[in-house]
């Protein structure tokens, strides 16, 4: 379980419980996503029988401007609405007695599910795919999706440069991620295919010289994926799209995880210290005694 | 005597081990003392540091970047510790540690809560520990101190790098 899933547990299992109950009930939910991303599942006052979810996410104008809005249409169709629910970035309805036209109740879960995965996966697509049709692009999409954080995808000839801009509120996680980030750019010596990673602390990478809002400060790590025309064809792109979207909550996970690992280890070790600490305190004398008629009594 | 197949660091790590527990050994004679200034308070002369003639000669035992300062009095000894720390990640993960044992002070109750100036951690004995506990016991346990940290570090510092090698590995060789 090393990799973060793209698709959402919440809405799997609450479409999932949905589709297989009795009798259909009014639902009322909001669920949260990495990313900040917010989700609100309800039933709308249309019927018992449908349910409507709405996505939210920070960066959700950028999201849409850069294929999103098209990529939605082609994967849910008729599901999704064309206006969205108010404060929301996009909606789904689905009629929860009629699954859709090639959708089967069993994999209509987990196509609600992948929602915010198709959200955050469109602009990158709408790159790889433009490069391929050799359409005009942009110079550098930049995207938001975080309070202080942002991706920017950059065309470059054949390839697609991927730059993440992480923001590091402890300074200690600034040196657990260097010692990642190394293995990540090392990892090219035994990966023949992967992509080229390079990290820098503080100083933004040339590529995002002249783009506006880059923020760099001590606190921010740049960490820049070199993808290659294999990692962009069209076989490899929708995997391709899965890892990267989730690379920057993947990072810290991990950087957590080894935080935890190390606490536990920190702990086994005080134990054993105390242990040895106790051997240094003599045993206490059993102070209970008796006098020659029987009497017995406690010494202090 | 080191077996061949010992690293040559090793004797060298006894023999800096031994100078401190004979530094310690001989330093932990103490005794109740009364302050001499105020009536009817009994302090750590070491802490307090207010008659000249209570206090013994500190003590710096050092090799290359590690070294431990022995400062003693009549009636209490405080042990500073500063711990080798060869790089970055080091230096977060001995903070750390610090930090976490520090918290823990009232367990170990001859840890000090905050290490002295230049120092990672510090231990403060009185002679009311001596009374309580063996000394040869304490001493013992100050020395496997010492080198248990030692280890933890370098433990979890491996343990950190292989995690970092796993995860890069299983994240790149999805996209090949």
């Amino acid at each position: 379980m090393l990799l973060l899933e793209t698709s959402n547990r919440i809405l799997e299992n609450l479409v999932n419980d949905r589709l297989n109950a009795e009798k259909f009930e009014t639902v009322e939910v909001m669920a949260a996503d990495f990313d900040g991303v917010q989700f609100h599942i309800s039933t709308p006052s249309e019927g018992k029988n449908l349910l409507q979810i709405s996505i939210q996410t920070r960066c959700g104008a950028e999201l849409l401007k850069f294929g999103g809005a098209d990529k939605l249409k082609a994967i849910y169709g008729p599901l999704l609405q064309a206006s969205p629910e108010a404060g929301y970035d996009a909606t789904l309805l689905v009629d929860l007695s009629a699954p859709p036209a090639g959708q089967t109740k069993e994999t209509l879960a987990k196509h609600i599910a992948a929602f915010k995965r198709h959200l955050i996966a469109a602009p990158f697509l709408y790159v790889f795919e433009a490069m391929e049709k050799k359409a005009a692009l942009p110079d550098i999409i930049a995207i938001h999706y975080r309070d202080q954080e942002a991706f920017y995808i950059k065309p470059e000839g054949d390839r697609v440069i991927v730059i993440f801009d992480v923001n590091f509120k402890d300074a200690d996680d600034i040196v657990f991620s260097k010692v990642f980030l190394q293995e990540f750019a090392d990892a090219r010596r035994t990966i023949s295919n992967a992509p080229a990673v390079t990290f820098s602390q503080k100083e933004p990478p040339l590529e995002l010289r002249g783009v506006k809002d880059v923020k760099a400060s001590e606190s921010h790590g740049f960490i820049s994926f070199v993808l290659f025309p294999n990692h962009t064809a069209a076989k490899s792109r929708e995997k391709v799209v899965d890892l990267i979207q989730t690379f920057r909550d993947y990072l810290h996970y991990h950087i957590k995880c080894s935080k935890a690992q190390m606490h536990t280890s920190m702990r086994l070790r005080v134990e054993s210290l105390l242990q040895i600490l106790n051997r240094a305190k003599p045993e206490p004398v059993d102070s209970a005694k008796r006098t020659i008629s029987g009497k017995t009594f406690k010494r202090a | 005597m080191a077996a061949p197949s010992a690293p040559a660091g090793a004797g060298k790590q006894r023999a800096y081990l031994s100078c401190i527990r004979a530094t310690i050994t001989a330093a932990m004679c103490l005794e109740n003392f009364g302050s001499q200034l105020v009536e009817r308070h009994n302090k750590p002369e070491v802490e307090t540091k207010q008659s000249k003639e209570l206090l013994l000669n500190p003590l710096i035992v050092s090799r290359n970047k590690e070294k431990v300062l022995v400062e003693a009095s009549i009636n209490s000894l405080r042990i500073s510790v500063a711990i080798k720390k060869s790089d970055d990640i080091e230096v977060v993960l001995a903070k750390r540690f610090m930090r976490f044992l520090t918290q823990r002070a009232e367990n170990f109750v001859i840890l000090r809560r905050k290490p002295v100036e230049g120092y990672d951690i510090s231990f403060l004995v009185t002679n009311a520990h001596t009374e309580r506990m063996y000394k040869h016991k304490l001493v013992d346990f100050i020395i496997q101190f010492m080198e248990d940290i030692d280890k933890e570090i370098s433990d979890i510092r491996l343990t950190v790098n292989a995690r970092a090698r796993v995860v890069a590995q299983e994240y790149l060789k999805e996209f090949a």
